[in-house]
């Protein structure tokens, strides 16, 4: 069992309070998952820059490993100063950066590094406990953008820690993330599948796989919206996932329809939870709510 | 007939309202601005009618013996 959610907002100028919405979103369902919190935020972009936001670990001297990190990024260019928060170092890149590359010469300096989030305005943080210990951490409420998702997480099949946590970023792919409220049962074999032709799975996590999923599958060329439903042959099992990319909003809901998801959409905003306590303690006003039907697909664009 | 208005308030703190409300001798409830929360209207052991405008979550009313219950919109799971 775990709690996702989602808030897109259609005319905000890029500053609709969206951290401060989800945060109240995920807090209304934190009794759907105590293990850890997460969210993907979607800023205005600016420059055109990457942001690359980087864990350092789960504990220990951190302030020396980004350090560390820092001065391995000196050899690429167009690489700006980074800041530290909570277990993440966030980088500003330039676009021409070659991801791969720059990924490689910070996950390979120690087994704890990881690049958990990348792109012009996806910025992920999530750690073990509760959507409450998130935001006094990181101050989640204060985030300002255009839409993002979030996920509060019973774990069921694999182990509790930052890593494991969602959102998931699709590594490689700029500012594609996803939460997911279910079990891929194909996880094996689909896993099995990618590792053959060298995509590296970071985790034990049966969620990991939709963000691989979508990415191979935009990479290839189709949106979001065929993405998600091409999901809908390939994975089985019971899911409701979320998927987000720089202007885009999206859900699927399985063949089973095991996994509950509801949502609301109204002149201002689109917002899709687990539960429709979420949508209720969040967002004050008058508005129907509906559950999703099975099968269904929906992205919204800006 | 009573009006129940949730609120900010906690689930446990409005089912004891809708409680006093029975004992008092109300047979007709009214319980606004529901928000979705779960578990409202739970164990309830009297004829009353007991209407939540708007929606409920979870296993709303379960437990009861008795009342007539509405609901003007969505019911989660488990409803009584």
């Amino acid at each position: 069992m775990c709690g996702i959610v989602g808030f897109f907002v259609k005319d905000s100028g890029g500053q609709a309070e969206i951290g401060r919405t989800i945060l109240g979103m995920l807090r209304a369902l934190g009794c759907r998952g105590p293990d850890s919190a997460g969210v993907a935020l979607y800023n205005t972009p600016d420059d055109g820059r990457l942001v690359v936001r980087v864990k350092l670990g789960d504990d220990g001297e951190l302030g020396s490993r980004a350090r560390q990190v820092s001065s391995r990024l000196e050899s690429f260019a167009g690489v700006g100063p980074y800041s530290t928060i909570g277990a993440y170092a966030r980088f500003s890149v330039s676009a021409e950066t070659d991801l791969k590359r720059l990924t490689d010469a910070i996950e390979s300096l120690d087994k704890d590094f990881e690049v958990v989030s990348m792109g012009r305005r996806l910025e992920i943080v999530k750690q073990t406990g509760s959507p409450d210990n998130l935001e006094k951490t990181y101050c989640v409420s204060r985030h300002q953008g255009t839409h993002g998702i979030g996920h509060t997480r019973l774990s069921t099949e694999s182990r509790v820690d930052l890593s494991h946590s969602q959102p998931f970023w699709s590594h490689g792919y700029p500012d594609l993330a996803i939460v997911h409220n279910g079990h891929i049962t194909n996880y094996h074999q689909l896993r099995r599948r990618y590792e053959q032709r060298g995509v590296r799975f970071y985790t034990e996590n049966d969620s990991e796989v939709v963000a691989i999923y979508l990415a191979v599958q935009m990479a290839r060329g189709a949106s979001l919206r065929e993405a998600l439903e091409r999901m809908l042959r390939d994975l089985d099992g019971s899911y409701s996932c979320l998927a987000a990319t720089e202007r885009e909003l999206g859900f699927v809901k399985d063949t089973f329809a095991l996994k509950p998801l509801v949502m609301t959409e109204t002149d201002e905003f689109v917002a899709v939870a687990t539960e429709e306590i979420a949508i209720r303690a969040a967002l004050p006003g008058q508005y129907s709510v509906r559950e999703a039907q099975v099968r269904e697909v929906r992205v919204w664009q800006r | 007939m009573a009006e129940i208005v949730c609120g900010s308030r906690a689930t446990r703190e409005i089912n004891s309202e809708i409680r006093r409300a029975i004992a008092a001798g109300d047979r007709d409830i009214v319980v606004k601005d529901p928000g979705a929360r779960h578990n409202l209207g739970v164990a309830v052991l009297a004829p009353v009618r007991l209407r939540f405008a708007g929606s409920v979550g979870y296993y709303c009313a379960g437990l009861s013996d008795g009342p007539h219950v509405e609901i003007d919109e969505s019911a989660g799971w488990g409803l009584a």
